[in-house]
């Protein structure tokens, strides 16, 4: 197990150089840089960009540039913004305590609702209720979450007015209004999620049911309930488990576009900012930052796997 | 339709505002306001941006300001001389300035703070326009005694007092030495503003705490300088990147003053509780024609667009309807701003399509570059294109973000026409000096033109400067090396409970003519 | 029951071509006639009201609705339809290349693709932009990196399973060449599993499409895209939510179409495999 970890963050390294030079010969080939969007329209002279270059470190040559952020890099430093001057490390880790609270309260929402809808449809296999929630999913999972989310905002927050429609205050600011500006991001991201995961669980659990020992634990004469919960939930969640896993690997590397939605200050709109704002450190720390957030949830699920599904040995 | 809008609005606003924290009354009067990214630092000329300057310019001050209209004013000068032959300036300081840490300001202080922007070691992008890298070079700045301080040019210059008034070096602002530490690094900010700068959270919020000693001049308030009594005890402003996130928060009572686009500011109008100020900037909205594009080359051609497009429409609807054309770059509000200046091309499609066949057009393709952007970038450009479509050009839009347009700009590649805006050029050949020149950037490389907006930076003589605006107006709408549309409209609202806020045409917020009742 | 639940995947077969039919009927007819110029903006009839002659009113510019989601129509589901080309033919290449070869290959792609998994599309299609030019060549090309993993994790996993088979090592001990052995016999084997996919991959696509569009990524205005109608009406949805209204029942009515289409293919097709509907990636 503890050589398992080990190996598989060893096998990622690898793959996190390959993802910081492809990020930095992306960046850094946009037009533009930070001194130009510094200066905006009054670009007086070509001395004063060079001059603003300069302190900004973008006079450099570039491979300079990339050794000096790797070194950087390996002392655990990712630099200060050029923009805000505040230190990339802190703002990443504030932006990702936005981003995880919604995710995470979406995600465990989701399961929250999924896991039983799915085994009920699965139970019910054909029924009116299976009809139901196989109708209802599909039809969530061909709405884009934005456009759920715009409309949503639109009808709490604008036409009812019971929720702040942009904006965001922290849990720790204020509990009561920050739990106000989550329910609206919290909602749309959930939902989807729900219509994703209840298939999963009700194929999951379709598939285990017509296995041996389901029949086997009913022949038993054990109740329903019993067989549903002790045999074919654990059997059916590991797929599912699966899903959830790389579902909220995306969301936490940056809900850009719900975050864009919701106007909530989290890393994806970090991300989007730093693009737009030509901030290479931010930009550079928060690419990273993600390709981290993917292998370590990678890993994380497959020791969950572990656990739901004995048949998968961790090698 | 409209009757069910205003009935929604009015509930949201109601329950906002329902939300909004109790304990608004405090014995320290506080005006909470939004800046749309954080400071840059806290070093006037040098950590800054058009967003910081905002801050930088509510505690440092410099010899020199700009009035209401834009023309130079003395600041921490009591009076100043120019000599005969235009190359030394004097000036008389006032006595009794204090600095924050307490101290009198004297021309020592004035000598320091000169050689901190404008010096060789300087940070400062600011020494360029003195060292000779743009031409004009300031021979010797010291002080001669202690209330008088004296700048020796190598040329007469008469943008000079314009040149230091200038917001992006904060006035050539005067700091007190202790400003740096002994090592010459940036410590904290001493000047003689009506306002200290006070707690900075990054990424959350800037404080500037009233000044209690501050000396106010003894004239009425006027632009930057002036009488500044300030009332207020602490300036609060939130980081609030959203425009839309800063308007709900004032509906919610959470800020009290917010910058606000034209939508937002029709919607705010007339809700009770709330004022909106609506001032006409310096900021030109413009189209910049590319003077290396082959196409453009027949000056019918750019005749041509120019009658096509009808700033008036534009403006209007970028606007609201709260906004008229000026096409000229000399903004309206500038003493030069002339029945000449108040000319433009008409709006005429049929002698448009009349100019293109005498041009021999045969639709060759108009690439309209624009980004989304607040200024309406886009929408300005959209507007463009349909126009300029309906005349018979061949006109496509090309959307790209920000810092490709600019790389564009700065390159003179990849357009044929862009929308484009420039900030506050607060003397009349400025206006045109900014997209005159031989630089790739500059739309105008006219050398008469060029000539001319070079003589109107050094002339003294105010009727030949005005002859030369005139003559240069004229040209402008002749040879259309850009197509104006107008001046851009601010848009501020704030709770009624803000009283004395004025806005102008520079658009730099006077924290010191703020008051609160209640 | 069975006859019951037989008629439902028929339904949702039958009920899901039908809509895609709809769908690319409208694109078709918006790439040639709309009764409008979508592009043409009329600033003094901006925001009117659906009438007889704007069935869904005009937007912010004064622009037909109607015209602009038929005209978005086409070019989102070009769009989609490009994207597919590229990932599904490299994929097949590479999938079917590193699954039957294995050893260095095998090993060096599923790096490189675990690299492109842990990039965000958002900045794939941004960087790329910048280098094509803001055009809708650049979210083809975008969206085809993206999704090149996917279907080459599919084919290399397929590969992988028929490899397994006795009728392979039977080819080889026929003496078949293994090129021979991979394109004769494993590859049409592969097939069912890569049209659930491609389907599938379709909805994923416009959903993308739509999503980076929205946040300014996509399809450069004035060209209508269901995402950019979207995203330029954001801004006045609480006075006019009709125009966000339209194009997101646009969007949902396509992807309904996919997804009910996909599901009834993977049913007859591909039952035991797990390719799911699937939310935006981006």
């Amino acid at each position: 197990m503890y050589l398992f970890v080990v190996r598989r963050l060893l096998m990622s390294i690898p793959t996190l150089i390959i993802v910081a030079v492809m990020i930095f010969c992306l960046v850094r080939a946009l037009p533009g840089d930070a001194a130009i969007m510094m200066l905006g329209g009054n670009i007086d002279d070509e001395a004063t960009l060079e001059m603003m270059r300069q302190q900004l470190g973008l006079d450099q040559p570039l491979p300079v540039q990339f050794v000096a952020w790797l070194r950087e890099l390996f002392s655990g430093n990712l630099g200060i913004s050029v923009l805000t001057g505040q230190p990339v490390g802190a703002l990443l880790l504030d932006r990702f305590s936005v981003t995880a609270t919604v995710v995470l309260l979406a995600m465990a929402s989701a399961l929250i609702v999924s896991v039983p809808l799915g085994l009920l449809a699965a139970h019910r296999h054909n029924s009116r209720t299976d009809y139901a929630i196989v109708v209802l999913t599909i039809l969530k999972l061909s709405m884009p979450s934005f456009w759920v989310g715009l409309m949503l905002l639109v009808l709490f927050g604008a036409i009812l007015g019971w929720l702040p429609t942009v904006g965001f205050v922290s849990l720790s600011q204020d509990f009561g209004l920050g739990v106000t500006y989550l329910i609206l991001p919290v909602t749309s991201l959930a939902l989807s999620e729900i219509a994703v995961m209840t298939r999963m669980m009700r194929a999951g659990s379709l598939e285990v049911m017509n296995r041996d020992y389901i029949t086997h634990a009913r022949a038993k004469g054990l109740p329903e309930r019993q067989v549903l919960w002790r045999h074919v939930f654990p059997n059916a969640f590991a797929p599912t488990l699966t899903m959830v896993g790389i579902a909220m690997a995306g969301l936490l590397a940056g809900a850009a576009v719900t975050e864009t939605v919701f106007t909530l200050p989290g890393l994806g709109k970090l991300l989007v900012d730093s693009i737009y704002g030509r901030d290479y450190p931010v930009l550079q720390g928060a690419l990273l930052f993600i390709a981290l957030i993917y292998v370590v949830t990678n890993l994380l699920i497959d020791i969950a796997y572990t656990f739901f599904d004995p048949k998968v040995r961790l090698t | 339709m409209k009757k069910n809008t205003r009935i929604f609005a009015t509930l949201f606003a109601a329950t906002v505002i329902g939300c909004a924290p109790a304990g608004a009354v405090m014995a320290q009067s506080v005006v909470h306001m939004a800046l749309n990214a954080d400071i840059r630092g806290t070093n006037p000329g040098v950590t800054r941006d058009g967003n910081t300057d905002i801050i930088h310019a509510q505690f440092v001050e410099g010899l020199v300001t700009y009035g209401k209209n834009f023309e130079v004013i003395p600041m921490l000068a009591d009076s100043y001389d120019v000599s005969e032959d235009g190359l030394t300036y004097t000036f008389k300081l006032r006595h009794g300035v204090k600095f924050h840490n307490g101290e009198e300001m004297t021309a020592k202080e004035v000598e320091w703070s000169w050689n901190r922007l404008a010096g060789e070691a300087s940070e400062s992008h600011c020494k360029n326009y003195f060292n000779g890298e743009n031409g004009l070079k300031v021979v010797s700045a010291k002080a001669i005694d202690d209330y008088t301080f004296e700048i020796k040019l190598d040329r007469p210059y008469a943008v000079f007092l314009a040149t230091i008034a200038r917001f992006d070096c904060g006035s050539m602002g005067v700091l007190h030495p202790d400003s740096v530490n002994a090592d010459g690094s940036w410590n904290a900010p001493i000047g003689t503003g009506p306002y200290v700068m006070g707690e900075h959270l990054p990424g959350r919020y800037v404080e500037l705490n009233r000044f209690a000693d501050y000396v106010s001049r003894d004239e009425p308030m006027n632009g930057l300088g002036g009488g500044k009594h300030a009332e207020v005890d602490t300036l609060h402003f939130d980081i609030v990147s959203e425009g839309a996130v800063a308007k709900t928060a004032l509906m919610a009572g959470d800020l009290d003053l917010v910058a606000l686009d034209a939508m937002a500011a029709s919607e705010l109008k007339d809700q009770p509780g709330f004022k909106v100020d609506i001032t006409q900037s310096a900021v030109w909205d413009t189209y910049l024609l590319n003077p290396n594009d082959p196409v453009l080359a027949d000056v019918r051609i750019r005749q041509a667009m120019a009658h096509a497009i009808d700033p008036n429409q534009i403006m209007a609807a970028i606007t609201e309807g709260f906004g008229k054309a000026s096409p000229s770059p000399v903004p309206p509000m500038s003493k030069n701003f002339t029945e000449v200046e108040a000319e433009y091309p008409a709006y005429d499609v049929e002698l448009a399509k009349t100019l293109m066949k005498e041009a021999g057009y045969n639709g060759e393709e108009i690439k309209i570059l624009a980004t989304r952007r607040n200024g309406a970038y886009y929408e300005r450009a959209l507007m463009a294109q349909a126009m300029l479509m309906d005349a018979g050009f061949n006109a496509t839009l090309e959307v790209v973000e920000w810092g490709t347009q600019l790389e564009a700009y700065r390159t003179g590649e990849g357009y044929t026409m862009q929308s484009f805006s420039f900030s506050p050029r607060l003397h009349a050949g400025l206006s045109f000096e900014m997209f005159t020149g031989d630089d790739v950037r500059k739309a105008w490389q006219d050398p008469e033109a060029i000539a001319l907006v070079q003589e109107s930076l050094t002339t003294r003589d105010p009727e030949r400067l005005q002859a030369i605006i005139d003559e240069l107006s004229r040209r402008f709408n002749e040879q259309v090396p850009a197509i104006g549309l107008g001046h851009r409209m601010l848009f501020t609202g704030m709770s009624d409970r803000i009283e004395g806020f004025e806005d102008w045409g520079a658009g730099v917020l006077r924290g010191w003519m703020l008051r609160t009742s209640n | 029951m069975t006859f019951f639940a037989r008629l439902l995947s028929k339904a949702n077969g039958l009920i899901g071509a039908l809509m895609l039919a709809i769908v690319l009927f409208t694109a078709c007819l918006g790439a040639v006639w709309t009764p409008y110029d979508p592009l043409k903006s009329d600033l003094l009839n901006r925001f009117a009201e659906p009438s007889m002659a704007h069935l869904f009113g005009t937007d912010m510019f004064g622009r037909d609705v109607l015209s602009r989601l038929m005209r978005g129509a086409w070019v989102s589901v070009s769009i989609g339809l490009s994207t597919l080309v590229l990932p599904v033919a490299l994929g097949t290449l590479f999938g079917a290349a590193a699954g039957y070869f294995r050893g260095w290959f095998d090993r060096l792609l599923i790096m490189v693709l675990d690299a492109l998994m842990a990039f965000p599309g958002l900045l794939i299609a941004l960087g790329l932009m910048a280098v094509m030019g803001a055009n809708r060549y650049g979210v083809i090309i975008a969206l085809s990196v993206a999704y090149l993993p996917a279907v080459t994790r599919v084919v290399r996993g397929s590969v992988l399973s028929i490899s397994q088979n006795e009728f392979v090592e039977a080819s080889a001990v026929m003496g078949n060449s293994r090129l021979y052995t991979l394109v004769v016999h494993i590859l049409p084997n592969c097939l069912a599993p890569l049209i659930v996919l491609t389907t599938m991959m379709f909805g994923w696509i416009l959903l993308a499409e739509s999503a980076l569009s929205f946040l300014g990524l996509g399809v450069p205005p004035p060209e209508p895209s269901w995402g950019n109608i979207l995203s330029e009406a954001k801004a006045h949805l609480i006075r006019y939510p009709l125009l966000g209204l339209l194009p997101g029942i646009c969007i949902s009515l396509a992807l309904l179409g996919v997804n009910l289409l996909g599901d009834a293919l993977r049913d007859e097709l591909d039952p035991k495999s797990g390719v799911a509907p699937s939310k935006e990636t981006i």
